[in-house]
């Protein structure tokens, strides 16, 4: 069938050349289209139950994201800083898309002074004067409310929350409140933090990680394979093609309306690494040919014909690699799956159609015994020696892959899942050390959110919302709650004339009621953050100061615990309980990985197995083309443990990838084993031959695929940077395990067959 | 006087139309045919918030003059007997039945939402449009059919908005209240005018909060006029007694 498309394309060239071209010109204009999308609560599921409590927060109580803008001045309590801090504060809350600002200057208070009740501003005027500053000063600081919660303890930096309507254009909003601070005497003193900010920080450096680093790939690849191969055709022929595999493949996201998302940014380098090997075989077999005599046109259908088996089968392995994260909970990386997948085929077909096409048309190549033909002899004598030492040491070599193997295992046991997006930006950066500032001097920029659905004016209701809040005081790393419970007891306090015995929550329905009915005079938001109209629905949100998996997950278990004794045993009025909020986005990304990485490993490694075993009619050879992969991904997996790097969003890809990418490797060295075996090669010189043949390409695909992906090393995200060195080192052991392993393995065969 | 000066007489009238109005004389007249010296009722609130949870409450509320109001709930239950005062701006009271006792309430509450409603306590109290806004432009329009005054007024704050006046009785049908951006925030309708004792009363007043998504409706039953409320009727003891 290879054979009929190679003699195909061959008779009608300037037909394949023109229809790829016309596919090209209508699936371009689709890129235009394509917009980023760094948002990680919309990466999980709907039906998460995390995401629906979350989505009950943004429908009731006006949003749940928070953009915290750090203000460090020294000293807060300066009349010009407070002044600053105020204009601030009313710029963000006139923001469209801004559902509030929460800042030391907006903040309502209920209090009693002697027989009045004043529902007012903490600062209704900045004092102007040093005694009024220092009784503001002295009036903060000792209120836990406001302490560590909007002026850090040292009254040197402050806090603004702005919150983000949930329909709004959270980047829009970012930006334009970056605008204002641009306009503010406080701005060399401000940096933000919050997922809507952390999470166009991600989206900006994303993008201009991938407007420089993507031609940066290519252009390494070129200079790596144009200095291996000696060809400028033989190199620029196989990325042209996969460039429009590339300009394809996004076309198709574009028209499908996916959004791009971190693992998706990472499609074109993964393709234009992995896909540019399917031309390179085809043009290095033309080359083959062309040196015993065949001119261009005859040369590139043998090509089609005989390299195409295992460049079909690198490419359905490879694909099936890819796809095995369709399995993944997380849409992201389903996307990723279901694209890199048909990038793959789609690079599979242009090196079959496009790159013959075009090596009859225009590529006259050079014939036998030049320069290049030298040093690819050179090349092949020096992996065939190595080939055979390899064969008469396979023993020792099997027994080292598989202590490496094993010591790698136990040292990947150190690999866990970890979601904490401060970690995707380097240490020093801005976003890095506002959210440190964030959670050592506020108590967090991320918060726990609860939902409560009962008869919340019920005083047994709330009594038991109060002892959950004490309980969740107890929670390592919560920092502060706030719920209707501490606003009930601040009013009855204010309305029995400030006396502390009256800080307690109100006794009768009633009395609740006119409370509310009271606070409802405050401004709408006072209430409306916490408690529906209908008093049927509350809200309790909980700072949380880590951002780690490992605590959160932590803090979960606590938390359940906690929910379950405050809310579900016992008698009383019935409350049900649920729990969401960015910990808790984090924490089930976290899970998803967790459970699906493996699985997605387990279904790479079975669909590898099952295609090498049927396309080869062989189990022990699926099997076989099994142990490199196996090897690769424990080396991968131990340097992970070793370097203390864990999976998130990206590198939770790297089993799949290693998979998909490692397998071409052992398809083509499979494959011209079987060839060699045909041809009568036995023992060492098999495996010799093997290796002199196909392992100077192995060689210059893994180095090139290997420094391209390293060139993402200079990535401004960690968690790109992370992956593509990830990769290389990857690409490293993938070539390791099929120039060293995979030979050990297949040079028993002969031998099994001598002594049967 | 000649033919000839007469139909030019006659013509320059009729081209004049109506008199010419002023927009303060179109807001004085309009305060005019709604104001009393004072007002009793029982009014039904009922709120609608943006996810459509409604609340409904009664209220009997006395009023006298622009600045005078006592307001005591008689539904929900928990609220009952629950009541607000005002005898000035600054001056607001409450008593809440539960506690036994009335406490002053000072602050900016004045500009908040009434009782978890879109109505500010202002609104509440100036129903009549007691404020001094400046008229900045007016323009004459159809409002459903209904020929109507446009107004643009802007008061002492600053604070913009766009009333539609009913040209032939005077009586306010629209207003808008516009934010910093021109854009409407907030859409008061009035309807159901009661003539009493020569003024117009809106039986029927719906607001529209357009930034919250929130409505609320205020209807006024069992409304006298000039019934004779006394000063003294404002106190703390009456208060309690729910008025």
């Amino acid at each position: 069938m290879l054979s009929r498309l190679g003699r195909l394309v061959t008779a009608r060239p300037g037909w394949v050349i023109a229809v790829v071209l016309l596919v090209t010109a209508a699936l371009a204009p689709f890129i235009s289209r394509l917009r980023i999308e760094a948002n990680l609560t919309r990466i999980l599921p709907v039906d998460d139950p995390g995401r629906k409590t979350t989505s009950i927060v943004d429908r009731e109580f006006g949003g749940s994201d928070i953009v915290a803008v750090i203000v460090e001045a020294g000293d807060i309590f300066q009349p010009v800083t407070l002044y600053a801090l105020d204009t601030l504060a009313a710029q963000f809350a006139a923001l469209p898309g801004v559902n509030g600002v929460q800042s030391l200057t907006t903040l309502q208070d209920v209090k009693g002074v002697g027989d009045d009740v004043v529902v007012s501003r903490i600062i209704d005027s900045v004092p102007a004067d040093s005694a009024g500053v220092a009784a503001l000063r002295e009036q903060v600081l000792s209120d836990s409310r406001y302490r560590g919660v909007l002026v850090s303890e040292d009254g040197s930096s402050a806090l603004l929350l702005v919150r983000v309507s949930p329909e709004a254009d959270q980047e829009k909003v970012v930006r334009d409140i970056d605008r204002v601070i641009d306009g503010s005497p406080l701005k060399p003193g401000i940096s933000l933090t919050g997922p809507p900010a952390q999470m166009k920080y991600v989206r900006d450096w994303m993008v201009a990680d991938l407007l420089v680093l993507l031609p940066l790939v290519v252009l390494v690849l070129v200079l790596v394979l144009s200095v291996i191969f000696r060809s400028w055709y033989g190199v620029l022929l196989p990325l042209g093609a996969v460039l429009i595999a590339l300009i394809w493949t996004m076309g198709l996201v574009g028209l499908f309306g996916q959004p791009l998302t971190l693992a998706l940014v990472v499609l074109p380098t993964v393709l234009v690494s992995v896909g540019s090997a399917y031309g390179i075989h085809i043009v290095e077999r033309w080359r083959a040919e062309r040196s015993q005599g065949r001119d261009s046109r005859a040369a590139a259908g043998a090509a089609v014909g005989n390299t195409g088996l295992p460049v079909f089968l690198a490419m359905a392995t490879t694909a099936a690699g890819f796809a095995s994260n369709v399995f993944m909970r997380i849409a992201p990386i389903r996307a990723f799956a279901i694209f890199a997948s048909v990038g793959v085929i789609l690079s599979f077909i242009l090196a079959l159609t496009f790159v013959p096409a075009v090596l009859c048309l225009g590529v006259k190549g050079r014939s036998a015994g030049s320069g290049q033909e030298k040093h690819t002899g050179r090349r092949s004598r020096l992996l065939a020696a190595w080939g055979g030492w390899v064969s008469r040491h396979r023993w020792p070599v099997l027994a080292a892959a598989a202590l490496l193997t094993l010591a790698c295992l136990v040292m990947a046991r150190r690999v866990h899942p970890e979601t904490d997006f401060t970690s995707y930006f380097k240490p020093g950066s801005m976003p890095a050390r506002a959210a440190r500032t964030v959670s050592e001097r506020f108590g967090g920029g991320q918060q726990f959110e609860f939902v409560l659905e009962g008869d919340i004016q019920d005083p047994a209701v709330l009594a038991r919302m109060e002892r959950f809040e004490q309980g969740l005081k107890q929670v390592p790393h919560i920092t502060q709650t706030f719920s209707i419970v501490g606003v009930l007891r601040a009013t009855n306090k204010a309305f029995n004339g400030g006396r502390p015995e009256f800080d307690r929550l109100p006794e009768t329905r009633e009395a609740i009621a006119q409370y509310l009915l009271l606070l409802s005079f405050s401004g709408s938001d006072f209430l409306a953050d916490f408690l529906t109209t209908d008093s049927r629905l509350a809200r309790i949100t909980a700072k949380f100061d880590r951002q780690e998996s490992r605590e959160i997950g932590l803090a979960m278990v606590r938390i359940n615990k906690l929910m379950g004794e405050c809310f579900e045993s016992g008698d009383g009025p019935a409350v049900t309980a649920s729990v969401g909020g960015m910990p808790m986005a984090l924490y089930a990304l976290h899970q998803s990985i967790q459970q699906n990485q493996l699985w997605s490993i387990i279904i790479a490694l079975v669909a590898v197995f099952l295609l090498v075993a049927v396309l080869f009619r062989s189990v022990p050879l699926g099997l076989a083309a099994m142990l490199p992969m196996v090897f690769t991904l424990s080396l991968a997996f131990g340097v992970m443990g070793l370097l203390g790097i864990q999976v998130d969003l990206v590198t939770a890809m790297l089993g799949a990838i290693a998979v998909g990418i490692g397998i071409d490797y052992s398809c083509h060295l499979i494959a011209r084993h079987r060839e060699e075996a045909r041809a009568g090669a036995e023992g060492e010189e098999l495996i010799r031959r093997t290796l002199g043949a196909v392992g100077p390409p192995i060689l210059a695909n893994a180095l090139a695929v290997g420094l391209g992906f390293a060139v993402l090393a200079f990535a401004s995200l960690v968690i790109i940077q992370r992956f593509g060195i990830l990769i290389a080192v990857t690409m490293l052991f993938s070539s390791i395990g099929a120039l060293v392993l995979l030979p050990a393995v297949l040079s028993r065969r002969p031998k099994e067959r001598r002594t049967q | 006087m000649n033919l000839w000066a007469l139909l030019i007489a006659v013509c320059g009238i009729a081209a004049a139309g109506e008199p010419a109005m002023t927009g303060k004389q179109i807001l004085d007249k309009v305060r005019e045919v709604t104001s009393a010296a004072d007002r009793k009722a029982t009014a039904v609130m009922t709120i609608t918030d943006r996810n459509q949870r409604v609340q409904s409450r009664t209220m009997r509320m006395v009023m006298k003059g622009d600045s005078k109001m006592m307001m005591t709930f008689e539904t929900p239950a928990d609220l009952r007997g629950v009541t607000f005062m005002t005898t000035s701006t600054d001056n607001m009271w409450i008593y809440l039945p539960a506690q036994g006792r009335v406490r002053r309430i000072s602050g900016s509450m004045a500009d908040q939402g009434f009782g978890g409603s879109d109505f500010s306590y202002k609104d509440m109290a100036n129903i009549s449009f007691a404020d001094e806004p400046g008229v900045e432009k007016m323009s004459e329009a159809k409002l459903d059919g209904t020929a109507v005054w446009l107004l643009e007024l802007k008061d002492g704050n600053g604070k913009r908005s766009r009333l539609w006046v009913d040209k032939a009785r005077f009586l306010p049908l629209q207003v808008e209240q516009l934010g910093v951006d021109g854009k409407p925030t907030k859409r008061i309708f009035f309807a159901d005018f009661e003539n009493k004792e020569k003024s117009w009363i809106p039986a029927s007043v719906r607001m529209l909060d357009l930034t919250r998504g929130s409505s609320t409706e205020l209807k006024l039953e069992k409304l006298e006029l000039n019934t004779g409320v006394k000063d003294n009727l404002f106190t703390e003891s009456n208060m309690k007694r729910g008025a």
